[in-house]
Order: structure tokens, then sequence, then C-alpha cells
């Protein structure tokens, strides 16, 4: 029998239903894993034991009297310190926040607490989830970035001390830390999980997003998470489908656009050798694999996608960065900075230029079942100054069309390395059957060094 | 904007910066400055529709 810490949260789950694991005993072995690994690898911004000791109490009683409160009973989980949590601090990685004790907590978090989740705290991130890293170190080299701006939920996650990550992305925030930590980083489409109740980064841009440690297990989370929200202006009125069914129950053939072109430009050798090995394992297991050329130029969008960011997060902090400036680290003064003289011109043409990526993107799709990319250019680089290079993220949150990352491989050193799959806007049920199939075909379950 | 070159675009922006922030911050944000520059310019050579509208924001 497996180990708990090593179960996925879906397995968790089960054996929770089925009385053969215990709610406080779960949350007690992560505690003690955080409590053994996380002065080294700080992954966690902070530790609410008691309140996850109390709520697993309850939940082991609710169990026995009343079944399950949903399907997510009693998973332990981490919310990136980004998300309001009611009586617990969030910081967001500043100091400007460094005391904040939100009233209320934010919806997504709301509805992982009804679906059953216990919260065993709060993930480090980069300063405001920008460009400042967090103080987290790779789970698989400590010398390395575990990338960002959700640095804690992939360490945490790959170190085995919770089971699910809530998340955002503005950029690659999800999937880039998901891919340098060898764990799954999913984000859906723009508007499908509720943002009220985050710090944002970029209005447009920010969307909400899971990792987990399978496919299995983030789909399990969208289906809880997924859903409008009138209390968020961006929330979709999109219907919620089975995610999980979708994701399981899928089995003919896939057909998947290989993108080359800005990718393999970017990418370092062993990279462009990684994902042919993937391309080829997955034409091996029955995949159909046809290269595709870009709609746009990415690097156009990537320049659009920066004016947006850049514009909108020095309108967010105008009037604190005018107050509290010594209380910015360099990278996002530098960032406002220079948002503050992005021309509102530059800004509405990123803009438009946005909608006709989206429109031509879809076109793209057709007759796909996703686009496969690399994840990341490099596997995670050594150091901690920076996460990383987000460019191959960005294009599809700036096109609002979801992307999920699947652990395949580890590099010479031993680094995780991560292939990204894109979906058409709203398909998430068909993105996650998709990755599921290309994370049986490949095999690859990743495991850090770390007891 | 439309029609300026790389170099008009970065010294507008220069200017902007050290009307805002000094000339001595200017000086530290400079090779940034530029690469906005070069950015803003990149995006202001895509040809648009005009009847290209911004992407919607919200849905509701």
């Amino acid at each position: 029998m497996k180990e708990s810490s090593y179960l996925g949260a879906a397995e968790s789950a089960t054996q929770i239903r089925a009385g053969s694991l215990s709610p406080v005993d779960l949350v007690e072995i992560c505690l003690r894993r955080i409590g053994a690994l996380d002065d080294e690898l700080r992954a966690w911004a902070t530790i609410d034991r008691r309140g996850a000791l109390d709520t697993a109490r309850v939940l082991e009683r609710e169990l026995e009297e009343r079944g399950p409160r949903g399907p997510l009973h009693s998973i332990p989980v981490g919310v990136k310190d980004v998300y309001y949590t009611a009586g617990v601090k969030t910081s967001a990685g500043s100091k400007l926040l460094e005391d904040f004790v939100p009233e209320y907590s934010a919806t997504a978090v709301r509805r992982l607490e009804d679906a059953g989740a216990i919260v065993l705290g709060k993930t480090a991130c980069t300063e405001f989830a920008a460009n400042d890293p967090a103080p987290t170190r790779n789970p698989w080299n400590l010398d390395h970035t575990p990338g960002g701006s959700s640095s804690g939920s992939a360490a945490a996650l790959a170190a085995r001390t919770c089971f699910l990550t809530l998340d955002t992305q503005t950029a690659g925030d999800t999937l880039r830390p998901a891919a340098f930590c060898g764990v799954v980083g999913f984000k859906p489409s723009y508007g499908r999980i509720s943002r009220h109740g985050t710090i944002p980064v970029a209005w447009s841009l920010d969307t909400g997003g899971v990792m987990g440690r399978s496919v299995e297990d983030v789909a399990l989370a969208l289906g809880v998470l997924a859903g409008h929200d009138p209390a968020d202006q961006s929330s979709s009125l999109h219907p919620v489908p089975d995610y999980l069914g979708a994701a399981l129950g899928r089995s003919d053939p896939l057909t998947l656009g290989l993108l080359r072109r800005y990718y393999y430009d970017h990418a370092d050798e062993e990279v462009r050798e990684h994902t042919d090995w993937v391309v080829e394992q997955l034409r091996d297991a029955g995949a159909r694999i046809q290269e595709v050329e870009p709609p746009e130029d990415l690097g156009l969008v990537y320049a659009a996608h920066r004016a947006v960011v850049f514009s909108e997060c020095a309108a967010y902090h105008q009037e604190t960065f005018r107050q509290r400036l010594e209380d910015y680290g360099p990278k996002l003064r530098q960032l406002i900075e220079l948002g503050q003289v992005t021309p509102a011109v530059s800004y509405i043409q990123a803009q438009r230029f946005r909608r006709r990526f989206g429109r031509t993107l879809g076109e793209t799709f057709r007759g796909l079942d996703a686009l496969i990319t690399p994840t990341t250019p490099t596997t995670p680089p050594k150091g901690l100054r920076t996460t990383g290079d987000r460019r191959f993220q960005i294009p599809w949150t700036f096109a609002g069309v979801p992307a999920i990352n699947v652990p395949s491989g580890l590099d010479r050193s031993g680094l995780p390395y991560g292939t990204q799959l894109v979906g058409a806007h709203f398909a998430e049920d068909r993105l996650l059957a998709t990755a599921y199939w290309c994370e049986k075909a490949l095999g690859v379950d990743l495991s850090p060094p770390i007891r | 904007m439309a029609g300026a070159t790389k170099e008009a675009l970065a010294n507008a922006l220069i200017q902007q910066a050290v009307a805002l922030f000094g000339e001595e911050r200017v000086e530290q944000l400079r090779p940034s400055l530029e690469q906005r520059a070069e950015q803003l310019w990149l995006l202001d050579q895509a040809p648009l529709d005009r009847e290209e509208e911004p992407a919607v924001m919200y849905f509701s």
C-alpha cells in the first residue's frame, strides 16, 4: 500500500470516503512533512495548523454522521497567498500587506471548502505575483528556482506537503512553476474560475488555476472550482461539464498540433530533443501529430501582453506606489514605472490585437484536440533571483484559452521537463481528456529526491 | 505614435520617464525603457483591421 503522502487527491478522497484513511491523520501527515521540509523549501507563507486540524476533526465527524460534504472531502490543499482567506493572513509576498487578514474568503477558496477541502495554509508567491522572487526553493535541487509566481504551490505539491493547490496565472504563473517542479499545472479559460477575493496583477489577464499530482486530480478540482460567480465581473456563464468524467472517459486516438516555430527557436537543445522524444512516444501510442504554424507572430503576442500587464498593474498600484515606494521590490517597482509611461494608445492596440489573436487561434484548433509545445525553454535555471522565462506560456494566457503542463521527464541533471498542451476556448473537458491520454501514454511519474 | 521610429518611441518614453521619476532613476531604467520602446514599436507595426475592437474584458 502506498504511503498516504504519495497518494493523489482523487485516490485519497476515495480512501477517506471508504473509511480506510482518517482526515485527521492525513492532515497530520502533511503538517509533519511541512515541519520537516519547509525550513529549507520555504514553500509556505502561512500555515494554519490549528484551523486545519479543527476542520479535519469536524469533517471526520461529518463523514460518520452525514457522509462526504463533497468530492474533496478532507483533502488538504494549499492556497496561493493572493487569495483572500477569512481570518488567515494574506500578504501576496509583499511588505505592504504583511499584516493583512481578510474578513472574507475568495469565492474559489469557499468552493474548495464547500467541497470538503481542508486549507492547510497559504503558499508563498512572488511579490504581488509579479517578478520579485519568493524565498521558495526547488525540491528537485535547492539551488534552482521553482519558477513563479506560484512558487510555493509547485514546491509544496512536489514535496508532498499537500494534495492540490489553488493558483493564478497572468503570464505563466501556474504552468511554469508546475513544469519546473514536476507537477501538473492547469490554467483554464479566462473567466472559468472566479477571481473574486484575489489580489490582482492585471484584471483582464488574471486567471484562476490549479495544480495537482495528476491530470485526474486537477480535473477533480476544476469540477469544484468552475462556474459563474456574480461577484466577479469577468466570470463566465459558460456551462460547466463533468470534467472528471470527460478526462477519464476518452479512448479514441488524438490529433495534436505541434508548434515548432517560436518554441524551437527559443528552447535550448535539450528541451528540443526532449519534445521530439515526447512527440515520438505519443505517436507510437497512436496519436496523430501534425505540425502547425502559429496564427500570429508570437513575438508580437509577447509585446502586446507586456503592454497590457504593465499598464493594468501600474493602474492598480497607482495610489500605494506614490505613498509607499520604499516597500516595493525592485522588479515590481520597475514594472509599475514602465506601465506608467506606456501610452494609452499602445494599451488599446494591444487589446485590439488580442481580440484578433483569439479569433485566429480559434481557427488553428480546427481538427485538433490540442496544441503541443514544451512548457518552458529550459529546465529550471540555477539561482533564485529570477523565476525563469515566461514567454512559452504567455500566448495562451493572452488568448484566454486553457493550457496544462504535463510532467514529461528529467534532464541529465535530474531536473523536470514539462510538456504544454493548449486547448480551444472553454474546451477544458477536451483538453483534460487529451492531457490524461498523454499522461498515460508517457507513463512519467515524478517524485523529487527528498524524503 | 503611428509611424514613429523605434528611436523616436524610446526618446518619448525616456522624456516622460524623466518628468515622472527624475534623471537618476531613468539612467537605471534606460535599458528597460529601450526594450519597451522596441516592443511598443512592434505593436505599432501590427496591421489591424479598422473594425477590430479591443478584447472584451468582461462577460457580464
